[in-house]
């Protein structure tokens, strides 16, 4: 059994099927790249992996461990290991950065059953993951995204990931609003998370992000279909040649 | 059409008409001509009704239908305590008013204050030296300004005058508790409080009104602020009346050149809250903030009406309030920004916004601006909605349950303009009161109550 099986996945919105049958099937330590034009369901894909509303499974399933993610609600699959780092992360007013970071972070010890952390350690903890990611210091006392730039958007949602030590982390777009020195910094947290107990599904439009964050397989999103899967080599043919060349499967 | 009879305080009128000779001060042609002009209003004008605009969204029929006693005349009355909901400000002088009346045997000691704050009982004043009122008193709230201030000022005794005069640091703190305590009979109660900053001064005032549990009464509270020349005033107000009482309060401020004059209205507890702000900036470089926060559950009315004028060029104001309600209970924000021909340069900032928990409550919101100069920045916002569902996902995405979740986003929408509040000590107690409000709403939905 592979850590995550996603079987014939038919998924609708607003009553038009947007993803029309996927198959993937990703182990553990490997590191997964979707790639595809916009609107072909990328992010439909991402968000009904993590449980968002509007997303309707008309077909297929997807397990975690063997278990049926559909059957969780969107705490429960993160807390049985599902990571969504967003496109766009919301900013919440009001609510501490800090704040939001350890109840996420209760949340899940609770569920495995270890204690809630004490608040030193925690602080400790934290800083020295905003160290490696050059996150200002003052950022967990910031509310939840507000006024954060692009880049330290991305980097908090590293920050967040590297804290949950997910099973499964989903990366939506990542790269975008990143400038080259910032996707470098959130490239390299990512690959320090690369571990044989956890997979990684990296969704992108471009390949500038696989420079960094390597794939070990890359599939060819389209027309919400996998339409042509290889190895990292593959996104590179993408980047050259663009996605012209399914247009007429995508038709049939 | 059926004939509209004018309604008359007849709650107010009889049963206070004999007392208005009594009060300290009539003697005093001025001060018994202002009692006289406010009682002139409350006869010919009576308890507004929903047809006054101003008045359109909060009606006063349970205020209109209860027999209220003057305080002095409840003899069953007995305080012996500062209740624990008084939440009382850490290193702040304590003056405990119940039912309108000064207790120097709960209050801290008058004789002992530090330097750059002066108070006096303002029945002490009105009796022994009434030429110290004659600038001030009545300058900012008129009988004719509204309702509120015509009913308080008509039985005005009791209350304090709080001078702050002080230019370094540390600004003096002072935290006035007002408790109301009806006895067989609901009782109304005026307090008065009189508050200035010399130039330069600067100072803290926190307004608590509370009540004893399980009572009935009426709170009809008003305070003058006189901010003088690059004057800094703090001034936070917190209603956490009991359930079925009622408070009707008002604050009138006056910011001279450079003043800065910063507020926070919390709005948690009673029947029917009413607090109007008025704010004049008369002086170039004037600078109000005027916030505030409520919190509404069961068939609580909560209305924050306020008006702000800027009178001459380069003043600023801003205003930032934020709702939250649940049940049935309706929230009011009418709020005014008002810019004279002559205010060139006026940066007038307004936003209110309310989260509804339930589909019970209802929120009448009015913003308004008048501007008369050209070349101002004013702007005005008002959003009224249920919990935003992308946020709710966002912190489920991260393993957080849903109920708390719900928790943290509430709690935040207010933490929000509460972070706002200079003062640490004051930002941390309506923080508390909020997340306390907050957890007995999340008992009561988890008891089925709701």
């Amino acid at each position: 059994m592979s850590l995550v099986e996603i079987k014939n996945l038919h998924v609708s919105v607003d009553g038009k099927e947007i993803l029309k049958g996927i198959d993937l099937t990703i182990d553990g330590g490997e590191v997964h790249a979707i790639m595809g034009p916009n609107g072909t369901g990328k992010s439909t894909l991402s968000y009904v992996l993590s449980g968002r509303e509007g997303y309707e499974v008309t077909d297929g399933t997807v397990t975690l461990d063997g278990e049926d993610l559909f059957a969780m609600e969107p705490d429960e699959r993160a807390r049985a290991g599902v990571f969504l780092a967003f496109q766009y992360p919301m900013e919440i007013p009001g609510v501490a950065t800090s704040t939001f970071l350890k109840t996420a972070l209760n949340a899940k010890r609770r569920a495995q059953g270890l204690d809630e952390i004490d608040a030193m350690e925690f602080l400790k903890l934290v800083k020295s993951k905003t160290k490696e990611l050059q996150m200002a210091d003052d950022m967990i006392k910031r509310p939840l995204n507000v006024g954060f730039s692009g880049g330290e958007k991305k980097r908090a949602e590293v920050l967040q990931m590297s804290l949950l030590e997910p099973k499964f982390a989903i990366l939506d777009e990542t790269d975008s609003g990143l400038d080259i020195d910032a996707l470098k910094i959130v490239s390299d947290g990512v690959n320090a998370l690369r571990d044989p107990g956890r997979a990684f599904l990296v969704i992108t439009h471009y390949q500038r992000l696989l420079k960094y964050i390597v794939p070990d397989h890359v599939h060819v999103l389209f027309g919400g279909r996998i339409v042509e899967s290889g190895d990292k080599t593959l996104a590179e043919t993408l980047e050259a040649e663009g996605y012209g060349r399914y247009e007429d499967s995508a038709a049939a | 059409m059926a004939t509209v009879t004018q309604e008359k305080p007849t709650a107010f009128g009889e049963t206070y008409a004999n007392a208005a000779g009594a009060l300290p001060g009539a003697n005093e042609a001025w001060i018994d001509g202002l009692r006289q002009a406010a009682r002139a209003r409350l006869g010919s004008e009576g308890i507004p009704t929903p047809k006054v605009e101003a008045w359109k969204f909060t009606p006063l029929n349970a205020i209109r239908n209860t027999a209220f006693i003057p305080a002095e005349k409840a003899d069953d009355v007995d305080v012996t305590s500062v209740p624990v909901t008084a939440a009382l400000l850490d290193d702040a002088i304590k003056l405990v008013l119940v039912n309108g009346v000064f207790r120097p045997d709960l209050s801290d000691d008058l004789t002992s204050l530090p330097d750059g704050v002066s108070i006096d009982l303002l029945n002490d004043l009105f009796a022994q030296n009434p030429a110290a009122l004659k600038d001030d008193l009545g300058g900012l709230a008129a009988p004719a300004d509204s309702f509120t201030s015509a009913l308080n000022t008509a039985f005005m005794e009791h209350g304090l005058v709080v001078r702050f005069t002080r230019t370094d640091a540390p600004a003096p703190r002072i935290h006035i508790v007002s408790i109301g305590a009806s006895g067989a009979q609901p009782v109304a109660f005026h307090p008065r409080l009189l508050i200035s900053a010399d130039a330069q001064a600067a100072g803290v005032i926190v307004e608590s009104h509370i009540g004893l549990p399980g009572q009935s009464y009426l709170s009809n509270a008003l305070s003058e602020v006189y901010v003088g020349q690059s004057a800094r005033l703090q001034h936070y107000t917190v209603v956490s009346e009991d359930t079925d009482a009622f408070h009707l309060g008002r604050t009138a401020v006056q910011g001279a050149r450079d003043a800065d004059y910063s507020s926070f209205v919390l709005s948690l507890g009673g029947n029917l809250v009413r607090r109007d702000i008025q704010a004049g900036l008369t002086e170039e470089g004037a600078h109000v903030r005027v916030d505030g926060a409520y919190a509404l559950s069961g068939t609580q009315h909560s209305d924050i009406t306020s008006e702000i004028k800027h009178l001459v060029p380069n003043t600023r104001s801003n205003q930032v309030v934020k709702g939250v309600l649940g049940g049935e209970s309706r929230g009011v924000f009418q709020g005014r920004i008002y810019v004279e021909r002559d205010a060139q340069g006026t940066d007038g900032r307004q936003l209110h916004k309310a989260l509804l928990l339930d589909r019970g409550p209802e929120v009448d919101s009015k913003p308004e601006l008048e501007i008369y100069a050209d070349d101002v920045q004013c702007a005005h916002g008002a959003a009224t909605g249920e919990m935003d569902t992308d946020h709710l996902f966002y912190l489920m995405s991260r393993g957080i349950d849903e109920k708390t979740a719900r928790a943290m986003l509430v709690e935040g929408f207010l933490d929000d303009v509460i972070f706002e509040i200079a003062d640490d000590g004051v930002k941390a107690l309506i923080h508390d009161l909020v997340k306390g409000w907050l957890v007995r709403q999340s008992e009561l939905t988890a008891g089925g109550v709701s």
